[in-house]
């Protein structure tokens, strides 16, 4: 059913100029590599993309049809790049670049997708909808036309080191109180949360919402670490896992912000990196940042759930199930699992964690999007959609009567929070790192290393 | 109409060409934008996305949108097998060779005609459907199901050879115009989605997961 509430079209706060234009062509240009090219010949405009795309399904309005965003990119290409477009524009709409067009895709772009890449994975060719979409933000971006509320979150980022705005002292009083918490927790006075720990095995990012809104989660993740006899440190300054420059479209942006936790473990000599529960964060610096640097990374960046899965394998740390006896469900975080690849980790370590895990359905790869990610979170123009949208993700936690939703993203986690409250679901939504805290037996203090650790 | 043949296998000799260049071009064009090196390092293989996008993803259980829609997956699958056989004929009528089996080439086209009409008249009564649709799609599935009508008409009476070939060429013609150029960027579509996801290590490792 159309929601009416939802804003039908955007509205322009500021004109848009020609120079812009001809910037977004330029940079549209500029973004297009051949695997890209020939997707966006491909579209056959059979319309089955549209039940995969939860924006649709929940406004089904033809804007919402993911081909429909991705063919009104690749119109552009079509156009410049094409005889025929250039020949029969009106043949496959293939339209020049303007003011009116600008502003579609603005409020397609940004405002009806939140690049989950689940249109991708069910497209009956194959074409990669997420790729196109993503292209055209990169073009918006370069014309400095990103929807002001997620370019600041990216402004902030780069300004201060993290994209809530936390400054140093309020980082360092946190740690310093959350020491104490882990000291309490495990009874050792020696216990602690590391920073600016130079020579350890791992620099440990984290989503600086945690710092901010959830810092029990750095608490269960230092518990875990502790357990686990890690060798890690968190780091005074860049810290933040996130990089909403993968959803603003700027790649300059991106890979700096995704180079910052590279050259922070460079100078602290870790030997590798712990990208904390962050979908999108996990993304953008495992597999993005490299391309968007034009560099293999030097230090390899790994999953805390990567992490968590193989101190539990190699009997580091001890589970007792019991202590979460209700039923639990998994949320697959887009940009963690279908673009990221991380998928069997989380599913092995609730398997030893909790007493009665049962998927959604679909799951996986197939797993819908909770509705939070291609900064959607960040735009509150957009915020009506995005709880309309996850509807389907409200659904699917319902019939699956768990009383916990497990989501290994903060991100996935907010937007998880405001579908809990707007659909009265009734449930307990917890990242897998606090999960595992809850249920952690922790050794007797004499098997404990004077460091805080557990002997190897 | 028979004087006519030579000159029409003339022209659609000249059409296929037309058609290969075409789609040679548009295949020189995409190239020209370069490959991007990628530098992240692979947690997967390509190959292995590979072998899944061009096998068992191509199935339709493997897509949500096929087994949501098996009705229109189905006609497609007859559609594209009345075109192929459509194409079978164009190049035996060619070369002169007398199709054997033409009954069931028939039926066959016959099937993918009446699939290509379901398809055309979906596109056109589907709100959503229509919505994203383009003149290219209306002028490419007429064409074709010209093409293949035509080709039928052709199997049950030969003197229908001249319009079969005059659908034929101005088809070819077409095919890199538009939509229809899919028939050479599907597969170069379907390497792209496996190198991609394969590397990344979402595929075949998440199809081989249990679907609860």
């Amino acid at each position: 059913m159309v929601n009416e509430a939802v804003p039908a079209a955007f509205s322009l706060e500021w004109p848009i100029t020609q120079t812009q234009l001809d910037k977004i062509v330029a940079a549209f240009d500029a973004a297009i590599d051949r695997d890209l090219a020939a997707q966006m010949l491909t579209c056959v405009h059979c319309g089955l993309c549209a039940d995969s795309c939860h924006y649709y399904l929940t406004d089904p309005r033809p804007e919402n049809i993911p081909a429909h965003k991705a063919e009104m990119v690749a119109g552009l290409y079509r156009r410049n790049h094409t005889l025929s477009g250039r020949l029969f524009p009106s043949l496959n709409h293939a339209r020049p670049m303007d003011a009116a067009r600008a502003a579609e895709w603005i409020d397609s772009l940004y405002g009806r997708c939140s690049l989950c890449a689940r249109c991708t994975v069910n497209c009956t060719v194959g074409i990669g909808l997420h790729q196109i979409i993503r292209a055209g933000r990169t073009a918006l971006a370069a014309a400095g036309l990103v929807p002001s509320a997620l370019q600041s979150t990216v402004d902030r980022a780069v300004e201060t080191g993290n994209n809530m705005g936390i400054s140093r002292d309020e980082w360092l009083e946190t740690i310093e109180w959350l020491t104490d918490e882990l000291r309490n927790e495990t009874g050792d006075p020696d216990a602690l949360l590391p920073i600016d720990k130079p020579d350890c095995d791992y620099l440990y990012a984290i989503n600086p919402r945690e710092a901010k809104f959830y810092p029990l989660s750095l608490l269960a993740a230092g518990k875990l670490f502790y357990a686990a006899g890690i060798s890690w440190t968190f780091a005074s300054d860049h810290y933040d896992v996130t990089n909403y420059g993968l959803f603003s479209g700027d790649n300059e942006i991106s890979g700096m912000i995704s180079g910052r936790l590279q050259e922070t473990a460079a100078r602290l000599n870790a030997k590798a990196i712990i990208l904390g529960e962050c979908g999108h964060g996990y993304n953008a610096n495992r597999w993005e940042g490299p391309e968007w640097r034009g560099k293999p990374h030097e230090r390899a960046e790994i999953s805390i759930l990567e992490i968590i899965q193989r101190s539990i394998q190699e009997g580091r740390i001890v589970l007792d199930p019991k202590r979460h006896a209700t039923r639990v469900t998994l949320h697959d975080p887009c940009n963690l699992v279908r673009l990221g690849g991380v998928i069997e980790p989380q599913r092995s370590i609730l398997s030893r964690a909790v007493s009665e895990f049962v998927e959604m359905t679909p799951n996986l790869e197939k797993n819908f999007c909770c509705g939070g990610g291609g900064g959607q979170l960040s735009m509150t123009r957009y915020a009506d959609r995005r709880i309309l949208a996850g509807r389907i993700k409200a659904d699917q936690i319902a019939a699956t009567e768990a009383k916990v939703v497990v989501a290994p993203c903060h991100n996935c986690i907010d937007q998880l929070s405001e579908l809990n409250r707007q659909y009265k679901l009734g449930v307990e939504i917890k990242t897998v790192t606090e999960m595992v805290a809850d249920a952690l037996v922790l050794a007797p203090r004499s098997a404990v290393t004077s460091d805080g650790g557990h002997p190897r | 109409m028979d004087s006519l043949l030579p000159i029409l296998r003339i022209f659609l000799a000249l059409a296929l060409a037309f058609a290969v260049v075409g789609l040679a071009h548009m295949l020189r064009k995409v190239r020209s934008f370069g490959k991007r090196e990628l530098f992240a390092e692979a947690n997967g293989t390509e190959i292995d996305g590979i072998r899944y996008a061009l096998g068992a993803g191509m199935m339709p259980w493997a897509k949500e949108s096929a087994r949501a829609h098996p009705a229109t997956y189905v006609a497609g699958v007859i559609y594209h097998c009345g075109i192929f056989a459509a194409f079978l004929i164009l190049v035996l009528s060619f070369l002169q060779v007398e199709p054997t089996g033409s009954r069931l080439l028939v039926v066959l086209m016959s099937l993918g005609l009446i699939a290509g009409l379901g398809l055309l008249i979906k596109r056109m009564i589907t709100p959503s459907l229509s919505a994203i649709s383009v003149p290219d799609d209306l002028v490419a599935n007429l064409l074709v199901n010209l093409y293949v009508a035509s080709g039928i008409a052709y199997l049950i009476n030969v003197s229908w050879l001249p319009l079969f070939y005059l659908v034929s060429i101005l088809l070819l013609i077409y095919i890199p115009i538009g939509k229809i150029r899919h028939c050479a960027l599907f597969f170069v579509t379907r390497l792209i989605f496996g190198r991609y996801f394969g590397r990344r290590g979402v595929y075949p490792a998440a199809s081989a997961k249990i679907k609860a």
